[in-house]
């Protein structure tokens, strides 16, 4: 019998499952237990000192070997080793290193004992460090990923992490252009107006969102993470009460110690793109525009330029051998190959008794669309030293500048695509003298109307290459962040921790477009600070194990923004705020404004595990937020954890195959976001007064606040299987939860009387259920080789409940390029409303033709819904599609031979429509190859709203794709003796499966709620395949 | 040891930066700073330089027109087709722009209310009263009972209250005004431009006039407006009022501030958004190209029919511009309007600088209240009562007087006959107040209202206006008051 642990998480996480836990910073390593005879068993226990606890899952190296194993659930190991002198190397999370020398001339029972490394119970390892045995986690879908995982990712974003890992994490990478572009939704969508972004914490400190714009952690490194814990049940976020509605995702950095070591990577990457639309070529466009304007009766127009008299109607243009010009694929000057590189170098170990960790990181990527950039500058120094025997000092700088260059997608997608696509082939090859003229037969073919109210228009005299080469849109991000953390321990069952974090995020973004003379600049920053005191508490006696926590925690955060935007007409600059789109913060709306917040939380936290049977967890959180001049609020957020091991049971004992199965229930409660201002009445300062015989400015309120608003508020309750067997080779996982979220943020108009327009207001309930299911399994588990395949699963269901006042909220837009939407009683969130197409009139069968439901417009059919009324209108608009996935699933495959390795990652989203509006504007335009057999076949009809708003540009999106495919080498052999090195080479999005025509199924655009997001590709900037191969040294 | 003192240095430098931050988030809410309120009082005085724009002017146009209903928007085919796409234009009273500016001034006006003390601010406090009581009197008159919001926590649950408790809310904040305003022009905040205590009571006056006509008929108020018109007259000199010699030179642009303002609004040519652009409004029917309808062209009929007087000629101007006739015979501007919105020698002088739309305007003054009226109320007011004495006489002969170019001081053959029995006189008065405030922002419409004057008006209209019938559902609108926009 033996037993065989793969250290691996450089390959794959290992989801705690209660028990068995693998963690190996940074390595692959493998250690399988030799049998051979003539060699001396080691065995032993592993308890933490100065208690009769056993540590599961402790690591046991043989120094200077690649050899070595884990503790199983009893805390017992077992080696087998040819005579000699070794030294055992004994390593657990959150414990001191133990070096352990060992003469073994005869079979060894050893009984060895770790001292705990208090300082690193800080706020993360109240979860993190207690993976295995911490009683927080158990009953609690809490979930890790490893260094192994983000130290090698393709992108230096911490967030790619998430793909298509977790079952219950909806992560989207919504847009292809370099820097960070993920939208992660924690089981499903926690706010419809509101952030439903969840609420990062690294190292303890909570990172604020201020708007979309200061979102997120894309200052990160990813080289400095250590590990990613999410939380996703309201049980365990009720810790973070008013901020964790929405999931949290806590990350530790790396805090340096043990060996002195430095380690240098570099990494060179490729990224291609090559799927593309059908678009006409200049001769084919002008061809199909003449035939239409004969065809269907255009409109009349002349061109006629004063200079010149009149000029030819469908001019073509030769080059000098005679061919038509311009025939090119204008999709060809937007996309380009983009091209990635990083170096990283970082150093840690311990010198003089301070254990430091430091590193510098320089990334820059070049996007696949022309002139899109982005370069990230990362510097980390984590250090730490006791003082004396009781206190430990930690300090800690994360400082980080970013560049993104055309990168940012503002609100409605990328314009350089959306625009540049929709570009008249011929228009970029005419004579400069009949630009102007030539964008009038462009968006003539289908009709001025539809283009002007469309986005569309407004560019109409950019061609492709001042998009691309003349506008400007960077913004450059500046963080700065310093915590300093003291641990006192008391004696060994009491600790106090005490932290101070101060940090400074700020950005400026500007956006000049020349041509069109104007210029938008915002600049926003934050000052945040955070403090946490702990005290932490121990105690095991007999059967019995208590955990108990008391904290206070005050953060604070003062944000403020400043937009100046110039539009020039054609006389004189105005300012306009309309460029700058900043969702569920109202208060940012015009030239700027500020929100400070204070939340101070009173949090207790006790467990108890008895017989290590039957465990029961509580979180009481009492917090008082405090938010600009309205909200002022205090609410108790509190959670309960049950879970039973039946395994342990004796009527299990028997069962030998069955490692572990754990049953827990768990309910809680916490809020979402802090209202960021939404309280605060909008005041505008642009009046302007002939006062005093000279011209004064003013200010007044222009929209009411909700004076009385309150957060979202969310109550969870889930029940969970985790099942272990077979050696811990299968195992399965399982979690059914409910979701209720009570004073659900919607608009609501504001009463004439009180001045008209829009403001939040708590008037609904939403509920989500929704099933994660997760098999793993070790299915080969050889001498030299080590399959390991794993699949999530995870469905979400979401609808409104109830509208206080029953009105449904309708989101319609008289662009014909922006589907309507509906949030109604009992509907599911996402729904796309418009006209459902049923194709050609001519090519219906005649018995459908005859349907009462079937509708004629032009040569066009749709459905019809009101029957009374032959035309086709309004109210024939049914729902033609739902943006929200009905299930998503992800399965992982990692294969390790020798000193070989691979890792495969799938991700599926499946049941999701898009609203393709890249298409459709083609189609608008005029450009895209399908219009052409149409214009032929003298469909009448196209030229028309209804077609737009029609399910014919409703695409199914649902895709399958294979997000990661990375094999790596990692001799055991040094290089010189010393230099350990590992070469890797990894593919992205190498194979995508989808019946989406468009660019990318999964990219999406940015709107003003959270649910259409999703719902429309309006020029997203595509997911490009990427090559990247990478290089790590280790001294 | 170095390393603890550091260490703790260190600490305790964090762990108290909380004095890092400004503890007042709340920048605009608590108003610490005298600037800030200015700032409220100037964004105010924005605001209801909005009220008065095409659109208010429309909705008094319509006065003599009776097939208008208040709430039936009708699309004018304002331009003959086939030149440009001038050819239909939408020309119904856009009264949406009246009630949310009138709207936010009284919330702006509310916020202030409920933080400035009446010791410390006595005279912020007064204007603010002045200006919510202002607002919901412009309200009342079109919309007849709005609601009463004194505070700025939304409520669904305000109802629409009586005409009499409007009447009674502007009543009081105007008492308070009374107490809280400086004394007299010279004390007042911008003398000659922001409300005195003269101010307070004359549109006290103006607020009994309305109270006691149509649609609350409460005749014992025209006692409280005799008796406010008349300390407003008798103490002219020490508010400064007086009429000027020349009724022209009311709206020069040149001729902002003097002794007949009470109440204005104000406007400044040199920047683009503070400039008086009302004169782009115009009478489409004077080019005889397009002899088409126009909402107003029943006002413009009543013009027509005024005395042939000073007053007439100095009341509208005719002219004409075209645009490139050359290469678009269509593009043309015709900008007669009345020269009560704008100086139109000068809007046009400026129209002319530049061949761009957008730059014309002017820096006329436009009188929400001048001294003439309160005369007039004065004189009206007091024959209600009953009392036909010569300073009820002479209120009204200074008008007649200064209409025909005469000194109004004087008395001339433009008097009214003595002896004239109570219901003649209020007659020539009620004409005598139609004809001096016609266009003007107080204009004929709302004695209609007030008077009643429904069934007794002509119908003016062109024979070239475009016939329309209003829908049946409309016809049960009370034909004087708007509805609140939704």
């Amino acid at each position: 019998m033996y037993r065989i642990l793969i250290i691996g998480a450089l390959i794959l996480q290992i989801p705690s499952w209660g028990h068995l836990k693998a963690q190996e910073p940074g390595l692959t390593e493998l250690s399988i237990v030799n049998q051979s005879m003539d060699k001396f068993l080691i065995s032993g226990t592993i308890r933490r000192e100065g208690s009769e606890d056993i540590l599961v899952a402790a690591e046991i190296r043989i120094e200077g070997t690649v050899r070595g194993t884990l503790t199983d659930d009893r805390g017992k190991f077992s080696l087998k080793l040819k005579p000699g002198n070794y030294i055992l190397v004994c390593t657990y999370m959150g414990f001191k290193e133990k070096r352990v020398p060992v003469t073994l001339d005869r079979d060894l029972t050893l009984d060895i004992s770790l001292e705990v490394k208090e300082h690193e119970i800080g706020e993360v390892n109240v979860i993190a460090s207690l993976k295995k045995e911490d009683p927080i986690v158990k009953g609690r879908p809490i979930e890790n990923i490893g260094e192994g995982i983000v130290n090698t990712l393709n992108t230096n974003d911490v967030n790619d992490a998430l793909h298509g890992r977790i079952p219950g994490v909806w992560d989207t990478k919504i847009s292809g252009a370099p820097g960070d572009h993920n939208r992660i939704r924690i089981r499903g969508l926690n706010s419809i107006f509101g952030s439903p972004d969840p609420l990062y914490v690294v190292d303890g400190m909570i990172i604020p969102i201020v708007n979309s714009m200061t979102l997120g952690i894309s200052d990160l490194n990813t080289h400095d993470v250590e590990n990613i814990s999410v939380l996703k049940d309201a049980s365990s976020t009720a810790l973070y009460g008013y901020l964790g509605g929405n999931g949290v995702i806590l990350i530790d950095t790396k805090k340096g110690g043990g060996r002195n070591r430095l380690n240098f990577s570099y990494k060179k990457g490729i990224q291609s793109f090559s799927k593309r639309y059908d678009l006409m070529n200049s001769e084919e466009f002008l061809n199909t525009t003449e035939t239409s304007d004969r065809i269907l009766g255009g409109p009349q127009f002349y061109l006629y330029i004063p200079s010149k008299g009149v000029m030819p109607k469908y001019p073509r243009y030769l080059d000098p051998e005679g061919n038509p010009i311009g025939s090119d694929d204008q999709q060809e000057m937007l996309f380009t190959t983009g091209s990635l590189s990083e170096y990283n170098l970082s150093g840690q170990g311990s010198v003089k008794g301070i254990d430091y960790y430091l590193s510098g990181n320089y990334y820059d990527h070049h996007g696949i669309v022309e002139n899109t950039h982005y370069k990230k500058y990362t510097l980390t120094a984590n250090v730490s030293r006791d003082l004396g025997t009781k206190l430990r000092l930690r300090f800690l700088y994360k400082g980080s500048h970013q560049e993104h260059y055309n990168t940012l997608d503002n609100y409605l997608g990328n314009t350089v695509i959306f625009k540049g696509i929709n570009f008249e082939p011929s228009f970029n090859y005419t004579p400069d003298s009949i630009r102007r003229q030539s964008f009038r037969l462009y968006y003539n073919f289908i009709g001025t109307q539809l283009a002007r109210s469309s986005e569309i228009l407004h560019n109409y005299t950019l061609s492709p290459e001042t998009l691309i080469w003349d506008q400007e849109k960077s913004r450059n991000d500046n963080n700065h962040s310093g915590t300093i953390t003291g641990t006192y321990k008391i004696n060994s069952d009491l600790l106090v921790n005490a932290t101070a974090s101060l940090s400074f995020r700020n950005y400026l973004y500007s956006s000049i477009l020349p041509v069109q003379n104007q210029y938008l600049e915002s600049a926003e920053g934050v000052i945040v600070l955070d403090q946490q005191y702990d005290v932490k508490y121990h105690k095991s006696f007999g059967n019995h194990t208590v955990d108990a926590m008391v904290r206070y925690s005050y953060y604070r955060d003062n944000a403020f923004w400043k937009i100046d935007s110039l539009v020039n007409t054609v006389n004189y600059l105005y300012p306009s705020y309309n460029d700058v789109f900043l969702r569920g913060s109202q208060a940012v709306y015009g030239p700027g404004g500020s929100v400070n917040r204070k939340l101070s939380s009173g949090i207790f936290n006790i467990n108890y595990n008895y017989r290590k049977r039957y465990f029961i967890s509580f979180i009481c959180n009492y917090s008082s937020l405090r938010e600009g001049h309205y909200v002022k609020r205090n609410n108790l957020f509190s959670s309960v954890t049950v879970n039973w091991d039946l395994a342990r049971e004796n009527f299990l004992q028997s069962v030998q195959w069955l490692d572990a199965f754990n049953l827990y229930v768990n309910w809680g409660q916490a809020g979402n976001y802090p209202l960021n201002s939404l309280s605060n009445d909008l005041y505008t300062d642009d009046y302007l007064y002939a006062s005093g015989r000279q011209i004064t400015g003013g200010a007044g309120i222009f929209n009411l606040a909700n004076h009385f608003l309150v957060h979202e508020e969310v109550t969870e309750t889930n029940a969970g299987a985790r099942i272990s067997m077979l050696g811990d080779r299968l195992k399965l996982g399982g979690d059914y939860y409910i979701r209720k979220y009570n004073d659900l943020l919607l608009y609501r108009p504001i009463p004439p009387y009180y001045g008209g327009g829009l403001f939040f207001d708590n008037i609904g309930e939403m509920k989500n259920t929704g099933l994660e299911l997760s098999l793993e399994i070790i299915p080969i588990q050889r001498d030299a080789v080590i399959w390991v395949t794993k699949a999530g699963f995870s469905t979400n269901e979401q609808y409104v409940t109830d509208l206080h006042d029953g009105i449904p909220v309708e989101l319609t837009s008289s662009d014909p390029l922006y589907p309507d939407f509906i949030i109604d009683e009992n509907l599911p969130l996402g729904d796309i409303t418009g006209y459902k197409y049923l194709g050609k009139w001519k090519e219906l069968p005649e018995n459908v033709k005859e349907e009462k439901d079937v509708g004629k417009h032009k040569d066009l059919a749709y459905l019809r819904l009101d029957t009374a009324q032959i035309r086709i209108y309004e109210n024939d608009k049914t729902v033609i599609g739902n943006s929200i996935p009905e299930f998503t699933f992800n399965w992982i495959n990692s294969l390790q031979y020798k000193n070989f390795s691979c890792e495969m990652l799938w991700y599926g989203v499946v049941g999701v429509d898009k609203y393709n509006a890249t298409k459709a504007a083609t189609y608008i335009t005029g450009n895209h190859s399908g219009l052409r057999s149409m214009v032929l076949d003298t469909i009448q009809g196209i030229r028309d709203q209804i077609f737009y708003e029609s399910s014919f540009f409703v695409e199914d999106a649902s895709f399958i794709r294979m997000k990661t495919l990375r094999f790596s080498y990692r001799p055991s052999r040094k290089i010189a003796g010393r230099v350990g090195w590992e070469i890797s080479l990894s593919f992205e999005n190498l194979i995508t499966l989808t019946r989406y025509s468009g660019y990318d199924p999964e990219a999406s655009i940015y709107t003003d709620n959270t649910f259409t997001d999703n719902a429309m590709d309006w020029g997203a900037y595509p997911n490009p395949r990427g090559y990247f191969i990478s290089m790590n040294l280790e001294f | 040891m170095k390393y603890k003192t550091l260490t703790l240095l260190s600490l305790a430098l964090v762990f108290s930066c909380d004095s890092l931050f400004h503890e007042d988030s709340d920048d605009y809410i608590v108003l610490d700073s005298e600037q800030e309120i200015l700032d409220i009082l100037n964004g105010i005085y924005a605001q209801l330089v909005q009220v008065y724009d095409e659109g208010y002017f429309e909705a008094l146009c319509r006065a003599d027109d009776i097939n208008l209903y208040p709430n039936y928007y009708f699309l004018w085919p304002e331009w003959p087709s086939g030149c440009g796409s001038y050819y239909s234009h939408d020309y119904a009273p856009n009264y949406e722009n009246i009630y949310h500016p009138l709207v936010k001034i009284i919330l702006n006006a509310n916020s202030e209310i409920l933080q400035l003390s009446g010791e410390k601010d006595a005279i912020f406090l007064g204007e603010f009263y002045f200006l919510r009581a202002y607002a919901y009197y412009t309200l009342a008159r079109f919309f007849g009972n709005p609601h009463l919001v004194k505070d700025i926590d939304v409520s669904y649950t305000v109802q629409r209250p009586t005409c009499e408790e409007v009447y009674e809310f502007i009543e009081q904040d105007l008492i308070r005004a009374l107490e809280l305003l400086p004394l007299t022009n010279q004390y007042a905040r911008i003398p000659g431009e922001t409300p005195h205590q003269g101010t307070a009571k004359s549109i006290l006056a103006e607020v009994y006039l309305s109270w006691a006509g149509n649609p609350i008929n409460d005749g014992a108020r025209y006692r409280k407006a005799v008796q406010h018109s008349g300390e407003v007259i008798s103490a002219r000199s020490m508010y400064g009022y007086d009429l000027l010699d020349d009724y022209g030179s009311l709206w020069k642009s040149t001729n902002k501030h003097h002794a007949e303002t009470i109440f204005g609004i104000y406007y400044d040519y040199s920047n683009v958004a503070t400039r008086n652009r009302i004169g782009d409004m115009f009478v489409g029917w004077l080019n005889d190209r397009f002899r088409v309808s126009s909402h107003y062209h029943p006002e413009f009929y009543f013009y027509e029919r005024m005395p042939n007087n000073s007053r007439k000629i100095n009341s509208f101007n005719n002219i004409e511009k075209r645009y490139l006739p050359s290469v678009d015979p269509c593009f043309f501007i015709n900008r007669s309007c009345s020269t009560k919105w704008v100086d139109t020698t000068e809007y046009f002088l400026n129209d002319s600088i530049s061949n761009i739309p957008g730059r014309y305007g002017t820096s006329t003054t436009l009188y929400l209240l001048r001294y003439a009226q309160t005369l007039l109320t004065f004189s009206e007011s007091r024959a209600r009562c009953g009392i036909l004495d010569d300073s009820t006489y002479e209120a009204v002969n200074m008008i007649r007087r200064r209409a025909n170019g005469v000194d109004p001081y004087t008395p001339s053959e433009f008097d009214l006959e003595k002896n004239l029995s109570q219901e003649q006189f209020i007659d020539s008065v009620v004409w005598e107040r139609a004809w001096e405030l016609n266009f003007e922002p107080n204009g004929r419409w709302f004695d209609i209202v007030r008077l009643d004057l429904k069934d007794k008006l002509p119908e003016y209209r062109y024979d070239f206006d475009f016939p329309y019938e209003v829908p049946e559902e409309y016809l049960q609108d009370n034909w004087y008051f708007y509805k609140i926009p939704e």
